[in-house]
C-alpha cells in the first residue's frame, strides 16, 4: 500500500481574473498583420471587396483588445483555477463514469493520419477510419446483443432522441398512430422523458418502490392499447439492479410497445448481461463514459444507437458497411430517422472506442464491470461507517457500479446539507461532487462512483476527506456551511437570479443589452 | 433582516403525554401536572444555535417571556419585544397579538414554533401577507408551513439572506378539531395559506432543476386544455394553490380554500358546499361529472382532509377516470408511501384504492398508489 495525504493543505490558485470581455484597451493587438503590398492590393483590389457584401459587416464586432501575453497568462491563470479528471480523484461525480481515458488514445487521434482527415473526402481516401467505425459498430453488436448499430449521434441524448424517433417511425408502419404514450421512471435521465415529449409523446413515470426498482404494479396500471414504449435504466443511479427486468419487458410487449435501455453507462454490466437477451428491442451507449474518452467539457462526446433486426432501417444514417471490398457510408434508408447531426458522427470518440474495445478484449471488459462493482462495494463499506450518512432504499441489498447515498440524518443533526459538503469538498482538492438529477427522490443526495480505475488507497483517500469533512459538521459546521475556503472561488453564489428572467443573460451581448442596464 | 420570533411555549407539551393536542387550558394544566416540559423552548434553542453565526445580519422582534424574549436572552442575541404577554400563561390571543405588533415594525420574515394550533393563530392575522417559516414544536402538524427540523428551518433564513430573488410558495395552513380527535374522530380542515420560502439546491453540473412552479404550470395547462375539451361535464375543482393555477390559466377566479363548479367554460358554483354539490350534480339523472382536486403535500390525503365538501354522495359511484389529480412530483416525493382517503366511510375508501395517473406536468403523468 501506497503513502496516502489524507492532510494535503490544499490551496487552489486564486487569481480574481476578470472575464475577457472585459479585459484590454482599444487598439491593443497580439499579431499585427502587414498590409498587402502595393503590387498585390492593385491586382486584387481592397480586401474586403473579397466577400460578398452581404456577408459583411457593417460595423466592426465588439471583441476584447488584447495582446497575446495577455491573452496567453489569462487562459493559464484560468487553467489553475479548474480542477480536472486528471489531477484529482474524480470519484465523485457519480452516473459519470469518470474513468482514466489512457493517454495513447490521445496520440491516435491528434495524429494526422486522424486529425486530418476532412468529412468531404472521398470515401476511398478514408477507408482506414470507415474500416475503424464499421469494426467498432460490430463490437458494439456483439457488446449489446443487437443487429444493427448506427455510431451517428454526438451523444447519450441524441441516441435516446434517435431510438424514440425509430420507434415513432416503426409505429407508424404498423398502423399504431393512437400510441402515444411512453413510461418512463422517475429516477431516469431527464433526456428519456425529454425526448418522448419532444416527439410528441404523452410520458407516464413509474415511482420506486421500498425495494429502490420501479413499481412494477405501477407498470401494470399503467400500460394500455396507448403504449409505445418503456424507456428504463437498469440499474438506476441507485446501482439497485432491478431482478424483474425481463417482466418490465414483457408486459410492454404484451400491449405491442417496444423496450428501450437506457446504457448511458454500462459499467455495471459490461460483459455481464446483454440488452437483447433481457428481451429489449433498442438501447444506446454513451461512448464518451463506459468506453472511455476525456468528457465533462473536456471533449466532444458520441452516442451508440444500438437496435434489433426489425428496427434496422429506421437507424439514423449514414451507417457504415463492408461489401468484402471496401468500406462505404451507407445512408440509402428510405425508412430512416435521417441525420441527427452532420457527416458519420464523431470520429475521434470512436478511435477512442476502438482503441478501448482492442486493448482490453472481451475478458477484460468483463473485468472493467467487475472491478467497478468491487470497488463501489468498498467504497460503500467505508463510506458508510460516517456517522450521518446513510443509503435509503433497499436495505441490505448490494448496489452495482454507483451508488446514491442521504446526507438527510446529518443534516437534520448538524444542519449542513449536501450542496454545503459540495461545497466543502472542494477544499480538500477533489472536485465537487455529483448530488442528483431533479426531483431529489432521495434526500441531501450524494451519488459516487468509484469506476474499475481507482486503486485502494485513492479511494481510501476519497473517503478520509468525507470523513472529516463529517467530523467538521458536528463539530464546526460553520466551516462546511461557509465553505469554500480553499477554492479558487471563495465566495458562494447566489444563484438566485436563475430564476429571474430580469436577472440572466447566456451571453455577454444580452448581459449588456438587457441586465447591466437595469 | 428584520426577523419576527415567536414560541407558543405550550405547543406540543401534550403530545408525548398522548393527549393529542394541546389546545385549551385544561389539557395544558393536566400536560404540566403529569411532568410534561415545554419542548417548543428546546426546539427554539436549537434554531437560533444555527442561526447566531449571522447574527449581525438580523434584528429579532419578539413578544416578552417564553414567547421568544427569554430564549433570545439565553443565547445571548440582540431583541427588540414589541409586548408581553398579559398573564404568565399564553394564550392564542397572545401569539396573534404578537404577530399584528411584528405586522406593524415592517419585518421581512416571521419565525413561528408551535404546530397546527398556532399556525392557525399566526395565519388568521398574517394570510400570506409576510413570508414565515414554521419550526415543528406541535402535538398536530397537519399544515404545509413548517421546516422538517429546526436547523431546516435555520436554513431557510439564510437562503432568504443571502439570495437576491428569494422564492416562495404557498402553504396550506390544516388544523383538526381536537375534542373530536380525543373522541377517535378525525376532522381535518383547510384554514388558509401562508407565503413560506422555497428551500434553493445548488445547481448540480447535469441536473437543471425547472422548478416546482414550472412543473405545476404545465400540469395546470395539461388539465385546463382537458377541461375545455370536456362536453356536457361538471368539474368539481377542489381547493388548494394547484387547482388555483389551473383556474388563472382559465381566466377565473379560485376559491382558495373552498370548491368551485365549471360547466363547459364557466363558473357556476364559487364556494360550494356539499349540499349545492348534491342540488347540481345529483339534481337530474344522468348528469356527468368529474373531480379535480390535488392532495396535500406531506400528507397525501386525497378525500376527506380539506375538501370534505366533496362528500361520499358525490364519490360513490365514480370511475378513477372521473378524479383528475393535479400534484408536482416534488409533492408525490414528500408523501410517506401512498395516497390514501378518510371520506369517513372504509368502503368507499377501499373503492377509491388503487393507481392513479396523475397530472405531474404538461402531457406528464405520474402513477401513484393510493392505499
Amino acid at each position: 500500500m501506497g503513502t496516502i495525504n489524507t492532510e494535503r493543505k490544499f490551496q487552489e490558485a486564486r487569481w480574481d481574473e476578470p472575464i475577457i470581455l472585459e479585459m484590454g484597451n482599444s487598439g491593443e493587438r497580439g499579431v499585427l498583420m502587414p498590409s498587402a503590398e502595393e503590387k498585390v492590393q492593385k491586382a486584387v483590389g481592397p480586401a474586403d471587396a473579397l466577400l460578398p457584401e452581404g456577408l459583411r459587416r457593417k460595423n466592426a464586432p465588439a471583441l476584447p483588445e488584447l495582446s497575446q501575453m495577455q491573452v496567453l497568462r489569462h487562459y493559464l491563470r484560468l487553467s489553475q483555477e479548474t480542477i480536472g479528471t486528471d489531477i484529482n480523484i474524480d470519484i465523485g461525480l457519480g452516473t459519470c463514469t469518470m474513468k482514466y481515458s489512457p493517454k495513447i488514445h490521445e496520440n491516435f487521434v491528434r495524429s494526422p493520419k486522424v486529425r486530418d482527415l476532412h468529412p468531404y473526402q472521398d470515401e476511398s481516401t478514408v477507408q482506414g477510419m470507415l474500416e475503424i467505425i464499421y469494426k467498432t459498430q460490430e463490437y458494439l453488436k456483439s457488446i449489446s446483443g443487437m443487429d444493427a448499430i448506427s455510431l451517428q449521434p454526438s451523444g447519450g441524448s441524441q441516441a435516446i432522441y434517435g431510438n424514440v424517433a425509430a420507434m415513432r417511425r416503426y409505429h407508424e408502419e404498423h398502423g399504431n398512430g393512437h400510441k402515444d404514450e411512453i413510461i418512463t421512471t422517475i429516477l431516469s435521465h431527464p433526456a428519456n422523458p425529454g425526448a418522448a415529449s419532444t416527439l410528441g409523446y404523452k410520458v407516464i413515470t413509474l415511482y420506486p418502490g421500498p425495494d429502490g426498482c420501479p413499481d412494477i404494479e405501477a407498470l401494470k396500471a399503467a400500460i394500455s392499447d396507448k403504449t409505445a414504449g418503456l424507456m428504463i435504466t437498469n440499474p438506476e443511479d441507485t446501482g439497485i439492479y432491478n431482478e424483474r427486468i425481463r417482466e418490465f419487458v414483457d408486459l410492454v410487449h404484451s400491449v405491442g410497445g417496444l423496450c428501450c435501455y437506457d446504457q448511458a453507462n454500462l459499467n455495471g454490466v459490461f460483459g455481464l448481461t446483454r440488452a437483447k437477451d433481457a428481451g429489449f428491442d433498442m438501447c444506446h451507449y454513451n461512448l464518451h463514459k463506459s468506453f472511455s474518452s476525456p468528457h465533462g467539457c473536456q471533449g466532444p462526446g458520441a452516442g451508440a444507437q444500438c437496435v434489433t433486426s426489425a428496427l434496422a432501417k429506421y437507424l439514423a444514417t449514414p451507417t457504415v458497411e463492408f461489401d468484402g471490398n471496401k468500406y462505404f457510408l451507407d445512408g440509402d434508408h428510405a425508412d430512416s430517422i435521417g441525420k441527427l447531426r452532420k457527416f458519420y458522427g464523431v470520429p475521434a470518440v470512436m478511435v477512442r472506442t476502438y482503441a478501448y474495445i482492442r486493448t482490453l478484449g472481451a475478458d477484460g471488459m468483463k473485468q472493467i464491470a467487475e472491478l467497478s462493482i468491487l470497488n463501489n462495494n468498498y467504497l460503500l463499506l467505508e463510506l458508510l461507517k460516517i456517522k450521518g450518512l446513510n443509503m435509503p432504499l433497499a436495505e441490505g441489498k448490494r448496489r452495482l457500479e454507483q451508488a446514491r447515498l442521504s446526507w438527510e440524518e446529518l443534516t437534520g443533526e448538524t444542519g449542513v446539507t449536501t450542496d454545503d459538503i459540495c461545497r466543502r469538498i472542494v477544499d480538500y482538492g477533489f472536485q465537487d461532487y455529483f448530488a442528483s438529477h431533479h426531483p431529489r427522490v432521495i434526500p441531501e443526495p450524494f451519488t459516487p462512483e468509484p469506476v474499475e480505475t481507482y486503486s485502494k488507497d485513492d479511494i481510501d483517500e476519497f473517503v478520509a476527506a468525507f470523513k472529516s469533512i463529517a467530523k467538521e459538521a458536528y463539530e464546526t459546521p460553520e466551516v462546511v456551511k461557509s465553505a469554500p475556503h480553499k477554492a479558487a472561488l471563495y465566495t458562494q453564489i447566489d444563484d438566485s437570479g436563475l430564476s429571474d428572467i430580469d436577472k440572466f443573460a447566456v451571453t455577454w451581448r444580452a448581459y449588456k443589452k438587457y441586465v447591466a442596464k437595469k | 433582516m428584520k426577523l419576527g420570533f415567536v414560541i407558543n411555549p405550550y405547543a406540543g407539551i401534550a403530545g408525548s403525554l398522548a393527549l393529542k393536542g394541546s389546545d385549551g387550558s385544561e389539557i395544558r394544566e393536566k400536560a404540566l401536572r403529569a411532568g410534561a416540559e415545554k419542548k417548543a423552548l428546546v426546539r427554539a434553542e436549537t434554531f437560533l444555535r444555527f442561526i447566531s453565526p449571522h447574527k449581525n445580519n438580523l434584528e429579532f422582534y419578539t413578544y416578552g417571556g417564553d414567547m421568544g424574549e427569554s430564549s433570545l436572552k439565553k443565547m445571548a442575541l440582540p431583541f427588540n419585544v414589541l409586548g408581553r404577554p398579559d398573564a404568565p400563561e399564553t394564550s392564542a390571543y397572545d401569539t396573534t397579538q404578537a404577530i399584528s405588533l411584528m405586522k406593524e415594525a415592517g419585518v421581512d420574515c416571521i419565525v413561528f414554533l408551535g404546530g397546527d394550533g398556532t399556525a392557525r393563530d399566526v395565519c388568521s392575522v398574517l394570510g400570506d401577507a409576510i413570508p414565515v417559516v414554521g419550526v415543528p414544536a406541535g402535538v398536530k402538524m397537519h399544515s404545509a408551513v413548517y421546516a422538517k427540523t429546526p436547523t431546516d428551518a435555520a436554513e431557510l433564513i439564510l437562503s432568504l439572506l443571502s439570495s437576491s430573488s428569494p422564492l416562495f410558495k404557498l402553504g396550506e395552513v390544516m388544523d383538526i378539531d381536537e375534542a373530536q380527535f380525543r373522541q377517535g374522530r378525525l376532522s381535518a380542515n383547510l384554514y388558509g395559506y401562508m407565503k413560506i420560502p422555497v428551500a434553493r439546491h445548488m445547481q448540480g453540473k447535469k441536473s437543471v432543476n425547472l422548478g416546482e412552479q414550472d412543473a405545476l404550470y404545465g400540469a395546470a395547462k395539461f388539465v385546463a386544455r382537458e377541461m375545455e375539451g370536456g362536453k356536457d361535464v361538471f368539474y368539481v375543482v377542489g381547493p388548494g394553490t394547484s387547482t388555483r393555477c389551473i383556474f388563472d390559466l382559465l381566466g377565473l377566479e379560485k376559491t382558495l380554500l373552498g370548491v368551485d363548479v365549471l360547466f363547459e367554460g364557466r363558473l357556476i358554483k364559487k364556494d360550494a358546499a356539499a349540499a349545492d354539490l348534491k342540488t347540481l350534480l345529483k339534481g337530474e339523472e344522468g348528469r356527468k361529472y368529474k373531480i379535480v382536486v390535488t392532495t396535500i403535500g406531506g400528507q397525501g390525503c386525497l378525500f376527506g382532509r380539506g375538501n370534505q365538501q366533496i362528500d361520499p354522495d358525490i364519490l360513490r359511484g365514480l370511475s378513477k377516470n372521473d378524479i383528475i389529480i393535479v400534484a408536482t412530483p416534488e409533492k408525490l416525493l414528500s408523501i410517506p408511501g401512498a395516497l390514501y382517503n378518510d371520506t369517513g366511510d372504509p368502503e368507499l375508501d377501499r373503492f377509491l384504492s388503487g393507481y392513479y395517473r396523475i397530472r405531474t406536468g404538461d402531457r406528464v403523468e405520474a402513477v401513484f398508489l393510493c392505499k
